[in-house]
């Protein structure tokens, strides 16, 4: 049976045509005296002539003529895609750098954009809040209210700011996180 | 190793050039082995419709690949390689092998029997599972060496043999009414 194993090997080759002499005559002696092998080589050699039937249909002239036109325009067409490609990433990616930097800006976060007055404007505000209030001779208490309304009281003593600030303090108020309104 | 494209080979040649920017040079490439990917991809697929797709769309995946080519087989191995993927995909996305009749009957010229044992034998070809077919494709029709099977189907040499032999056992089980009866047993 050994023997037969190594038999396939040279049948293998020599349907191939891959078959060395040595081969050739080895697998000969096999076949003489093993009925078996001698007949599945057979039919494996007949089964194998048979493909010659499958030739493959000319395509014709006009075929090969148009053959090489066809391809450059389909790696033509691949090319402006890669194209259009390279720049629509180019630009999703601008636009995903612009809207970064719009979000990285101070004092703007993924809640609404309004703008939060400076430490500056909130004093000016202040100011002109008490002067419109003693000028109409308001109660403290509605002053203090009108305070409130303005900045609360305890963002900026919790903040520090609540002293004077210093004039180059830039900070923006919304900076900080509201506390409850006393 | 060798690196780079032979120079000594004709294609090896060819592909130095178009590395060095000749565009022309990949036409002369298209224009040597059209013929070749052509008849390939309609021995793997059994249709013209799908062969003229798979060889065109094997020289742009070339044009594509050709920066990385290695030289570590030739040109014909490496579109030879190109193609047997290709053609396994358009395989698995039909899941169905249609036209095999239509195209043969439709070249026109051969007799009826002619036509019947081409459309036989072409349908048991492309009946075997896909490396047998591969494989055999290679050996018979491209009469390519076993260590050039093993490179551009991706397998060892031991194992094109192997291949071989059982898709040519498989195609005789196939074809076996015409090959004659098979009452005794092959070896194992």
């Amino acid at each position: 049976m050994s023997e037969c194993v190594q038999a396939r090997d040279g049948v293998t080759s020599s349907l191939s045509g891959q078959i060395d002499p040595g081969e050739r005559r080895a697998l000969a002696e096999h076949r003489a005296a093993c009925a078996a092998c001698d007949a599945e080589a057979g039919r494996l050699r007949e089964a194998l002539d048979l493909l010659a039937a499958g030739a493959v249909p000319e395509p014709g002239p006009a075929y090969w003529a148009s053959f090489g036109g066809r391809v450059r325009a389909r790696i033509d067409a691949s090319l402006r895609r890669a194209r259009l490609l390279h720049w629509t990433a180019a630009a999703a990616a601008g636009a995903a750098i612009v809207a970064g930097l719009a979000l990285l800006q101070p004092g703007r976060g993924f809640a609404p954009a309004s703008r939060a007055p400076t430490i500056e404007e909130a004093e000016a505000r202040l100011r002109d809040a008490l002067r419109r209030a003693a000028a109409a001779g308001e109660d403290p208490i509605e002053i203090q209210t009108i305070l409130d309304d303005i900045v609360p009281a305890d963002t900026l003593e919790e903040s520090g700011l609540a002293g004077t600030p210093a004039p180059e303090d830039e900070r923006r108020l919304s900076d900080h996180p509201p506390g409850p309104r006393s | 190793m060798q690196v780079g494209p032979d120079r000594q080979d004709p294609d090896g040649r060819l592909v130095a050039r178009f590395l060095q920017g000749d565009g022309s040079a990949f036409d002369e490439l298209v224009l040597r082995h059209r013929v070749a990917v052509y008849r390939l991809a309609y021995r793997l697929l059994g249709n013209h419709s799908e062969a003229d797709d798979v060889s065109q769309e094997a020289f742009l995946r070339a044009y594509r690949a050709l920066p990385r080519f290695r030289g570590d087989a030739t040109f014909r191995t490496w579109i030879t390689r190109i193609v047997l993927n290709l053609a396994q995909g358009a395989r698995h996305a039909r899941r169905a092998t249609v036209s095999i009749e239509e195209a043969s009957v439709a070249v026109g010229g051969p007799t009826a029997p002619d036509a019947a044992l081409r459309r036989e034998v072409r349908r048991a070809v492309c009946g075997l599972p896909p490396r047998q077919r591969q494989v055999l494709v290679l050996k018979v029709y491209e009469g390519m060496k076993f260590i050039e099977i093993a490179q551009a189907a991706g397998m060892s040499i031991g194992t094109a043999k192997a291949t071989f032999f059982q898709a040519v056992r498989n195609l005789r089980a196939r074809l076996a009414p015409r090959a004659g009866p098979s009452g005794e047993e092959p070896p194992s």
